[in-house]
């Protein structure tokens, strides 16, 4: 029950963040479905000019500075994956 | 007897001979010597001669990755008597077809992946390496003599697909002959040696990407096809420039932009053994190739330019004093052994700096036109209006100016047509494919140069993003992929009855 009531917690305080980065995602690529993928980069989903779109999208948006030892295809398979590397930067 | 060099694959019977046993190509854990690579090839050839009943001078469709195997079938082609088309196998099956309308291939040969079914074609053929013979042992016995002996230095040595201003691809076709010379010259100029380990970038499909082959094949140097994923991600690009010991490369400019933009030479390190850059397919912007310049000074930085209509470059320019960052790369001079000039639209030539033409080349490495359309071929390959003799000359759709030291520096595409990414992209194309959806009034592309973005404007009475999306993935190469769909109530027209592009790029 508690568990469960501060992962609700949680997710609603990313619900913005889970927003704007969708946003910035459909504005690049607006054929994929990020909600779903879960290979971005290992299905070359994304090219090199998209990932450096995205990443200086993120960086004017949430206001902060993806460092380049972040830019790792881990950090990019997913939507999923991306936030963690914003809220992991924004906690910084 | 001087022997007389008639076929591009003499380099590499020559350096298969000379260095039988270095690597020409690596790619991740796969790596194949000359020999090997001249074995397989030849071998693969006489099986694609029979598939194609001993038919020559035929164009061959080749669709595979970036790797080894590919290759290795696009020599083949040339070992059968036949010339390659490389085809990018991440495009849509449709997009395929009606690429290969009105070009009357005689076979495909795919690289591993699923058998291409076309029932236009005579042989469709899936590659796989244990097909052939391929130890060191065979590689000294004769290639077939039948097929890749008899043909000449004008016989056509490959095809490549590009963007037509009617929205059809065009196939641009270029001789062994102009690829000899212009393989000569660039090698000459820029001091290609065996020694050279090259980082080579570019998709086969891409016409730059020869360079790296040719290069290859004549001077007996390793080339080094660097996966595409590392071109996202830069530490692995500059560690692996580094490791591998890279002494040359030639990229597009947002690889090299991508390294500077994330400060990558300070990070990881300098490659030292870097000793020449080139740049080419689109303008390299000053302030990033400051960036490489100041942190490697003892390198070279060289801008190259051509077109896929020419065997390869012809102007280049050696970045040799630093310019302001808010100055435009001058595209340079010509290479020698070739005219370079810009022609006014009332014919006349432009004599000095401030005044604008369209650039028009004369060289021995201009290609055989457009492959089935003489219509085309004669619309920009035209009689040299200034020579009293018969001389072709290539018209670009390139709009250039001199600077006050006589190079000539590009300003833009004469029509709608843009570049991105290095790939020459028609508007138009776009608009052809995605005005086609039931729901769509009117439609315009428009192409943000500054964040390189192509947006996507429709007239519909509702919201039709998911059929856009869907088409777009069912028709288009990823290249052309908009970033942006705008729906409109009302497409805004000019005065002339034409859609207003310079309003919708205000919006």
């Amino acid at each position: 029950m508690n568990k469960a009531g501060s992962k609700n917690r949680k997710n609603k305080k990313y619900r913005r963040e889970r927003k704007d980065l969708m946003e910035i995602l459909q504005g690049t690529r607006p054929e994929i479905d990020f909600e779903t993928e879960t290979a971005l980069i290992d299905d070359q989903l994304l090219d090199s000019f998209d990932i450096i779109s995205i990443v200086s999208e993120i960086n004017d948006i949430f206001d902060i500075s993806i460092n380049v030892n972040d830019l790792l295809p881990e950090n990019f398979n997913s939507a999923d994956a991306i936030l963690a590397l914003i809220i992991r930067l924004q906690e910084e | 007897m001087a022997t007389i060099m008639r076929n591009i694959l003499e380099y590499l019977e020559k350096t298969a001979k000379r260095v039988p046993d270095k690597a020409a190509f690596v790619c991740g854990d796969d790596r194949i010597t000359f020999s090997e690579l001249r074995s397989r090839a030849a071998a693969y050839g006489m099986r694609i001669a029979e598939m194609a009943q001993h038919a020559t001078l035929r164009p061959v469709c080749v669709i595979g990755e970036r790797n080894i195997d590919t290759l290795v079938c696009m020599l083949a082609c040339v070992y059968s008597g036949n010339f390659y088309v490389p085809v990018d196998p991440s495009l849509p099956k449709d997009r395929i077809k009606k690429m290969l309308d009105g070009v009357d291939l005689i076979g495909a040969v795919c690289c591993g992946g699923e058998r291409y079914e076309d029932d236009r074609l005579l042989f469709s053929d899936v590659y796989k390496p244990d097909m052939c013979g391929q130890t060191a042992a065979d590689s000294c016995a004769p290639a077939d003599p039948g097929s890749f002996g008899k043909t000449c230095s004008f016989d056509p040595l490959y095809g490549i697909f590009t963007s037509g201003t009617t929205g059809e691809p065009r196939l641009v076709v270029k001789s062994h002959d102009a690829m000899i010379r212009f393989i000569d010259m660039f090698t000459q100029m820029f001091g290609f040696e065996e020694t050279d380990i090259l980082g080579s970038q570019l998709p086969f499909y891409f016409d730059a990407s020869s360079k790296d082959l040719f290069c290859c094949l004549k001077c007996g140097l390793t080339v080094h096809i660097i996966p595409a994923k590392y071109f996202s991600f830069p530490q692995f690009l500059v560690r692996y420039l580094i490791s591998e010991k890279i002494t040359k490369i030639i990229w597009v400019p947002s690889a090299l932009s991508l390294v500077a933009d994330t400060d990558s030479l300070n990070v990881f390190g300098i490659p030292a053994a870097l000793k020449k850059v080139f740049f080419v397919g689109e303008q390299m912007p000053v302030r990033q190739l400051n960036y490489w310049k100041n942190l490697m000074p003892e390198a070279e930085f060289i801008n190259i330019y051509g077109t896929t209509e020419t065997a390869g470059n012809f102007l280049y320019y050696i970045y040799d004093k630093i310019l302001p960052e808010d100055r435009r790369l001058p595209t340079g001079f010509p290479f020698p052994d070739t005219k370079v000039f810009l022609l006014k639209e009332d014919g006349s030539l432009v004599q000095g700096p401030g005044e604008q033409g369209e650039i028009c080349v004369v060289s021995s490495t201009l290609s055989m036109g457009y492959y089935g359309r003489p219509e085309m071929t004669e619309e920009v390959f035209v009689q040299n209006p200034f020579a009293a003799y018969r001389e072709i000359m290539y018209k670009t759709g390139d709009i250039a100016v001199y600077d006050a030291d006589g190079n000539i520096c590009w300003i833009s595409r004469r029509d709608f047509q843009v570049k991105r990414m290095g790939y020459r992209i028609e508007l138009s194309e776009i608009e052809t494919v995605l005005g086609a959806i039931e729901g769509i009034r009117e439609c315009c592309c428009i192409y943000n140069e500054e964040n390189k973005k192509i947006v996507f404007f429709y007239q519909a009475q509702k919201d039709l993003k998911k059929e856009i999306g869907k088409q777009v993935r069912l028709k288009l190469p990823k290249y052309m992929f908009p970033s942006q769909y705008i729906r409109l109530d009302v497409m805004p027209h000019n005065a002339n009855g034409k859609i207003d592009r310079k309003k919708l790029y205000q919006m």
